[in-house]
């Protein structure tokens, strides 16, 4: 059975390289056939906002979207969206708004390994 | 089975020595560095490479952040690696990751 990363972000889109390093660390895993689950985390959850068009800025929704379709497991904490005014409905397609204690943990249970990126 | 840990670094070495934190928490394990975008800089500035090694610890590099950064070799010793083969690392190499 293939193992599992999962990559906990917690810097926002445009903050850092972050959710770059969230995407090819993600990419990598899936070309060698491991199966890799990504949860936002704070200021991270503005990945999942569908309709971002940064102009200088890698557009890090669309990648994690390309990555949901192909396999990735994509969570987002519940409270850090409500807190930024992202509702349900606003996400990307595969996205799941879940939370920290129910999709977090699940995710942690199921994985080999678990790498956090954020300050 | 001898454990083993792989610190990354995300951050410039112009903060915090990680030299306590980084015993305290590996012990005995085996360990290792994992430099990734401002934390090349490690990898580049030999007094800063010099702490690492002092750890008695193998340092990586993700060679897209040094390139990004323009450097294209870094302090002996230090291993770079494609995203690829970091993956490798974290999945088959080494048992935890710890992200300072």
């Amino acid at each position: 059975m293939a193992k599992t990363l999962t990559i906990l972000l917690k810097s926002g889109t445009m903050m850092n390289m972050d959710s770059v390093v969230a995407v090819k660390l993600a990419r990598a895993a899936l070309s060698k056939g491991y199966k890799v689950k990504i949860f936002c985390y704070g200021e991270s959850v503005t990945a999942i906002k569908d309709g971002q068009e940064p102009k200088r800025f890698p557009n890090t929704g669309k990648y994690i979207q390309e990555l949901a379709k192909e396999g990735v497991e994509v969570a987002v904490c519940e409270t850090c969206c409500s807190a930024r005014g992202i509702r349900r409905g606003e996400e990307i397609d595969c996205g799941k708004i879940g939370s920290l204690t129910n999709d977090l943990t699940e995710f942690i249970g199921e994985s080999d390994r678990m790498i956090t990126l954020g300050r | 089975m001898m454990k083993s840990i792989v610190f990354v670094i995300l951050k410039t070495p112009f903060g915090e020595d990680p030299t306590d934190l980084v015993n305290t928490l590996a012990g005995d394990f085996k360990r290792s560095f994992l430099l990734l975008e401002d934390g090349v800089y490690w990898s580049v500035i030999e007094e800063k490479c010099r702490i690492l090694k002092g750890l008695n610890a193998e340092i990586f590099a993700a060679n897209d952040d040094l390139e990004a950064r323009g450097f294209d070799d870094t302090i002996e010793g230090v291993k770079i690696l494609d995203y690829d083969e970091i993956v490798e690392v974290l999945m088959e190499e080494y048992d935890q990751i710890i992200t300072l």
